[in-house]
């Protein structure tokens, strides 16, 4: 193995600057974007306005938004639940957004509806699960809110976990809605395979 | 000093995600003889000042520095953590990922990793590293569990980044090893739901700072740094 010359050494560290100071830059593009996103939303929300809600798609597929979601979780996980509702809104589903008049209980219910479904999955205890599937009857999620946080987000769904989710909400959604699920889950099951051997 | 005793200590600005850490850790086995203490410091001015606040209030032999949105999944984490510590008096810090060289430009996780994390392709290190753990020269502050206290350096870190790599080498020039899990770990003890990126504009100066306070530790093995200061740590000598 070649020693590190200092030539070299100089050029790792200029390199290492210049990608700091890229980073630095787009960083404070990508905040004003997420502070965009977040203003829109709140009066979204405070008027039930699901159109301006759901404006705000295109939006996360500018240059801006592209930013923010490379940069920002709240923003990756703000476009999920922008999916979800545009999905819930064309197959006429309560939307997810439905008890949400502002930003920050959204994002409370999305936090609270994926460590509920992290506790179903991880079954901590018996009180645990119990906790985290009270917590799913009562927030009654499409089809759409379990496919989209499950596929998207920091957790690794089991068929078992898919189960389990099911059962729950076996008074609530129909054969249709489960059959979507499965679909959905398949469809994201082979896109990934697909990606994998690209 | 409590031997028999582990402390959490995490600095915290979210009850939500607090909650959510503190959940797991309430599902925790805890070892035979052992108790489990928790100490939360809010709106901590830096995570060395909090660090600082919390470790000297606490009489744990053991302790357990982790961030809010880390969530534990290896409910036998208590007991794997005190079979490293035992496996050598030596160690004084264990963290879930490690890093055995001090990368030259000082960021941490440019490095190659050894260890685990729920849902990352750290645990490639599984099929190239076969012992339960390696010692390393880093650790990332995501979880930094310590047998010995040593004060986090105030005077220089003033905010939310290189507290880890800062106390890594402390470790390493006070003769302690650092250890990290790997085939101990083929299933991940930890999730971690950071997400953010840091505030760069910080981290790019503390960066700095560091690579100038441990130049002459840059690009080299942990094996090296603990040799060039003390071979073994005063406590243990025999």
């Amino acid at each position: 193995m070649n020693a590190l010359t200092f030539e070299s050494v100089e050029a790792l560290h200029a390199n290492l600057e210049q990608q700091f100071q890229i980073i630095d830059e787009q960083m404070k593009s990508a905040e004003a974007a997420e502070r965009h996103l977040v203003d829109i939303l709140n009066h979204a929300l405070y008027s039930q306005n699901t159109e301006l809600c759901l404006s705000l798609i295109p939006y996360m597929d500018s240059e801006q938004g592209k930013l923010a979601y490379q940069y920002c979780s709240k923003t990756r996980r703000l476009s999920t639940i922008l999916r979800i509702i545009e999905l819930e809104s064309k197959s006429g589903k309560t939307l997810f957004v439905w008890n949400c008049r502002d930003e920050a209980s959204l994002m409370e219910k999305y936090m609270l509806s994926l460590f509920a479904l992290r506790r179903l999955l991880f079954r901590l205890s018996d009180s645990s699960a119990h906790d985290a599937i009270q917590y799913l009857r009562q927030e009654e999620l499409s089809v759409f809110a379990v496919h989209l946080i499950t596929q998207n987000d920091l957790i690794i769904p089991t068929p078992s976990l898919y189960e389990k989710i099911i059962a729950i909400y076996s008074g609530l959604w129909n054969d249709h809605d489960i059959h979507q699920l499965l679909y959905l889950i398949a469809h994201s099951i082979t896109n990934k395979e697909n990606y994998r051997h690209e | 000093m409590n031997d028999h005793k582990f402390c959490f200590i995490i600095c915290t600005n979210n009850d939500l995600l607090l909650g959510e850490a503190l959940h797991y850790i309430d599902h925790l086995e805890i070892p035979d003889g052992y108790e489990v203490d928790l100490l939360t410091v809010n709106d901590a001015s830096s995570m060395t000042e909090g660090y600082n606040e919390a470790m000297t209030t606490s009489d744990a032999k053991y302790k357990i520095y982790m961030h809010q949105d880390v969530f534990i999944l290896n409910k036998n984490i208590l007991s794997d953590l005190l079979t490293i510590f035992h496996a050598d008096p030596q160690i004084g810090l264990i963290g879930v990922v490690g890093y055995e060289v001090i990368p030259s430009g000082g960021v941490m996780w440019w490095g190659e990793r050894l260890g685990n994390l729920y849902a990352t392709n750290i645990n490639e290190c599984l099929k190239k590293y076969h012992d339960p753990f390696y010692y390393v020269a880093e650790v990332d502050g995501l979880f930094m569990a310590t047998s010995h206290d040593l004060p986090w350096n105030t005077s220089l870190l003033k905010d939310w980044d290189f507290y880890d790599a800062f106390q890594c080498i402390n470790f390493l020039e006070h003769g302690y090893k650092i250890a990290a899990p790997v085939q101990m770990q083929k299933e991940p003890w930890c999730m971690h739901d950071d997400g953010e990126v840091l505030n760069l504009s910080n981290y790019n100066r503390y960066r700095h700072i560091f690579m100038e306070v441990y130049k002459k530790y840059l690009g080299k093995h942990w094996s090296e740094i603990i040799n060039e200061s003390h071979p073994i740590p005063p406590d243990i000598l025999p």
